[in-house]
């Protein structure tokens, strides 16, 4: 069984383990995960949710700050 | 692949709540927020309320909307249901504004849109293009105090009893560590949920996401397909920025601890009121008439800074025409 799978990461393909969560992506990227939610394949996921060859990952910044009434 | 719901088993999880670890699917996430949503709202409405949401378009006010008018259809209560959208005048704002729209039509809830320029006499577009470099406030300062100033004339105008924003759990918790590292303990005292306003000029403020965390709000507003906009206002500056961050990162090292501190700010705030220790008397603005607790309310002030700046007069509804340009 190949370890590496390829998922499309906000539309660019890359090369992870097979083993890679959606926690271990966000730390990869740098992304806190209190302000960032991760969308798989157009849905949101869990932190500990393995991916899959041809996942399409996006990222949604929940942080607006636009409020103050 | 996704794991299964930590609490039914049954359905995919599409979301870890960080304070448990647990990971739910989307009913099971709904029935969270729902539970706690409604336990603010058994508390803070009353019968024959009319509730104004102050709805921009973003994931928590919509969120709030739809909250509220679910709430209403349970026949837990019967109460009125309006949104209030200010156009503050920055391009940022368009998707935003359309989304509200959308969602109050989707709802079938009576929605007024008003432009800040209608009222104030400037949009933040312009406050923003004419501040000098370093100067004391950004206009993302002078945006929340000018809104706010509208939003509650507004609602006031409607016969609004009660405004429900959609301030979560996060923006309270940084607001309770702004107004404690400013020693404003008048301000911590005014910001509970449904607070008997001083004033009859107030609309009471209500938090029905007060216990929601701003990931939580954002995958449900996702699960449940609400139209809202998730977008991060480009103008945003200032100490709230920093306190969010701070907490942030307190939280991956105390995983629960905003809900800790949520909690035990409140608990504080409760005692402090019930003493009698702090009473907050509002008068009216010497300019405009709306409630202050100074002589002149902060709207007023800010825009007594702002005309030396922009060159023209904007207290007592001086609009556009006047080299705006």
């Amino acid at each position: 069984m190949n370890a590496m799978i390829q998922v499309e990461i906000e539309g660019q393909v890359l090369t992870v383990s097979r083993f890679t969560r959606v926690a271990d992506l966000l730390r990869e990227m740098g992304l806190h995960p209190e302000s960032t939610l991760v969308l798989v394949n157009g849905r949101p996921a869990p932190e500990r949710m393995y991916l899959s060859q041809g996942d399409r990952v996006k990222f949604v910044k929940v942080t607006v700050h636009f409020q103050g009434v | 692949m996704r794991p299964l719901c930590d609490r039914c088993g049954r359905r995919e999880a599409i979301h870890t709540l960080r304070a448990s670890g647990e990971n739910l699917c989307g009913n099971c996430l709904l029935q969270e927020i729902r539970l706690k949503v409604y336990s603010v709202l058994d508390r803070v409405l009353e019968e024959g309320d009319r509730v104004a949401v102050a709805l921009s378009g973003g994931k928590d006010s919509s969120l709030t909307l739809y909250m509220l008018k679910e709430y209403g259809e349970h026949a837990r209560l019967n109460f009125e249901l309006a949104a209030i959208t200010v156009d503050e005048g920055t391009p940022y704002r368009r998707t935003a504004i359309e989304k509200a729209s959308e969602l109050t039509k989707l709802l079938g809830v009576n929605h007024r849109i008003v432009a800040m320029r209608d009222y104030h006499g400037i949009s933040v577009s312009e406050i923003r293009s004419k501040l000098p470099a370093r100067w004391r406030r950004s206009a993302c300062t002078y945006c929340g105090v000018l809104r706010r100033w509208i939003i509650n004339s507004v609602a006031r105008e409607m016969g609004a009893t009660k405004v429900a924003t959609g301030h979560n759990l996060d923006d309270v918790l940084q607001t309770h560590i702004m107004n404690l590292a400013r020693g404003d303990v008048p301000a911590m005292a005014r910001s509970g949920q449904g607070v008997r306003s001083p004033s009859p000029k107030m609309v009471p403020r209500i938090k029905p996401l007060a216990l929601i965390r701003e990931r939580d709000a954002a995958a449900l507003t996702l699960y449940l397909g609400i139209p809202a906009h998730f977008g991060k206002c480009p103008l945003t500056t200032g100490m709230r920025v920093g306190v969010r961050r701070a907490l942030d990162e307190l939280e991956l090292a105390l995983p629960g601890i905003k809900e800790d501190l949520a909690n035990g700010i409140e608990s504080v705030i409760s005692r402090v009121r019930s003493s009698g220790g702090v009473s907050v008397e509002l008068r009216e603005c010497k300019l405009c008439g709306e409630p202050t607790t100074g002589e002149i309310c902060k709207a007023c002030q800010m825009k007594l800074e702002l005309e030396p700046i922009v060159q023209r007069t904007l207290l007592f509804g001086s609009t556009s025409s006047e080299g705006s340009s």
